[in-house]
């Protein structure tokens, strides 16, 4: 392999890269959330959602209803949690939510910030599920958990292109 | 089509492309299902709503700092066939009974849940129920939302196998009042009667 | 390593002849295309979202089975006479 081919293959990886980003961002910008896909990662929500189920989300709504299923972070913690509103109060300026999971015997009190009662739908909402898509979120938490997935998957990539290399 | 991994990748791609379009098509045949099934417009009949408030003192009851929190239960009785919110694309539908209230300010206003139930299932989607205690005990933002009128009605959220999820309401409402708890006085009073009665 | 390699690529490519591509990708599709359409039916009369997995599923493992594995009759004598080369590049 030549040099001009291995650039060729480098660009064409940056491509690929640089498009899904593009992707991504756009959708945020359409959605007006920062994480418009989301990947269920806690049975919190069970028999609705299970692990790797994947959720669309929307952030347009001005205000979230009780019965919607919304993403929130709190105090930019890592991991978004998605779970169902069962509380809403609003009036013209802003809109506290309490949620609750489905499957959990308890509010979300006990999962705020410290001192905090309720979400704040402008500022801890990252989005409200619309569209629901089973199970193929699950390659993402084999990849980050499972390490014999993730070094096997390595693996494979590596053989099919010691294999498939041009003569 | 030359060698075995381009024929495989072919069949694949194609098949994850007709996957998505089923999909897509699943989601509107299921939602075409509902409008005909009059889903958007299904009767229900909330009656007996009787609600009891109490003072609460705890976190878990949303008091901050031991200062007193009025909460409220209540009990009602329910009859609502949903079964027409099943089709071949439900996967559950979550039921839950609100009450929307008025704040305290101009403009405000607040919806809460008192109970709510996951039905899996075509068979157990007619519910009839008496008598049936609330779920939650309920507080406010505020510290008292007594003496204010409420509008109970019964909804509904569709969790598809595939697709959108799909909410709504049934058609049945009716108002209530909240009540003002019991001084403590009266609530000794109560708690000695309850004592009382099951010793007889 | 490398001479392994080569000796094994054959089998783990699989060539088939031109006229047997086009036939393998034209009966890929017809039977996927059908298959979403026959799964959409089984599933909306059964109202069973199962019934339509299972179908589709069922097609899919149908359609990989004909068309992926290099069979003998994929590999026959197209009845072309290919030009002798003029020049042996292997040289």
């Amino acid at each position: 392999m030549n040099l001009r081919q291995q650039l060729q293959q480098l660009l064409t990886l940056l491509y690929v890269g640089t498009s899904a980003y593009m992707f991504w961002k756009g959708l945020s910008v359409v959605t007006n959330s920062s994480s418009p896909i989301v990947v269920v990662l806690s049975g919190s929500m069970e028999p609705a959602f299970h692990r790797g189920d994947v959720l669309l989300l929307w952030n347009r709504n001005e205000r979230s209803r009780v019965g919607d299923v919304v993403v929130y972070e709190v105090n930019q913690k890592a991991i978004p949690i998605v779970h169902r509103v069962l509380r809403e109060h609003h009036n013209d300026k802003k809109q506290l939510l309490l949620t609750k999971g489905d499957n959990n015997p308890v509010d979300d009190l006990g999962l705020y910030a410290r001192g905090q009662n309720y979400l704040n739908k402008d500022k801890d909402i990252v989005g409200t599920v619309y569209g629901y898509f089973p199970f193929v979120g699950y390659v993402t938490i084999l990849i980050t958990e499972n390490q014999y997935f993730k070094y096997g998957l390595l693996g494979l990539i590596a053989l099919s292109s010691l294999i498939s290399g041009e003569e | 089509m030359f060698s075995i991994v381009q024929r495989g990748q072919h069949v694949l791609n194609h098949a994850v492309t007709l996957i998505g379009i089923l999909s897509v098509f699943i989601a509107l045949s299921s939602y075409a299902l509902l409008q005909q099934g009059g889903a958007f417009n299904l009767p229900s009949t909330i009656s007996g709503v009787s609600p009891q408030a109490t003072v609460r003192m705890s976190r878990r009851f949303g008091s901050v700092g031991s200062k007193e929190k009025e909460n409220n239960k209540l009990t009602f009785d329910l009859q609502a066939d949903l079964t027409p919110l099943f089709n071949w694309n439900t996967k559950q539908i979550f039921v839950y009974l609100t009450a929307e209230y008025p704040g305290k300010s101009e403009g405000s206003s607040n919806k809460v849940t008192y109970w709510d139930k996951i039905i899996t299932s075509k068979d157990n989607a007619n519910l009839t129920l008496q008598n049936e205690k609330s779920k939650y005990s309920v507080w406010d933002v505020e510290d008292t939302f007594r003496n204010r009128e409420a509008t109970v009605k019964l909804e509904w959220d569709i969790q598809p196998y595939v697709g959108i999820l799909i909410s709504g309401e049934t058609t049945g409402e009716v108002d209530v009042v909240f009540p003002t708890p019991p001084t403590g006085e009266e609530a000794r009073a109560e708690k000695m009667k309850k004592r009382q009665q099951k010793q007889h | 390593m490398s001479d392994l390699l080569q000796s094994i690529r054959p089998y783990l490519e699989g060539p088939i002849s031109f006229k047997a591509q086009r036939t393998t990708h034209d009966v890929s599709l017809l039977l996927l295309n059908f298959g979403a359409f026959v799964s959409f039916g089984v599933g909306f009369v059964f109202q069973s979202i199962l019934a339509s997995v299972y179908t589709f599923v069922g097609v899919l493992a149908v359609t990989l089975l004909i068309v992926v594995p290099p069979w003998p009759s994929f590999n026959g004598d197209e009845g072309l006479k290919w030009h002798e080369p003029k020049v042996d590049i292997l040289k």
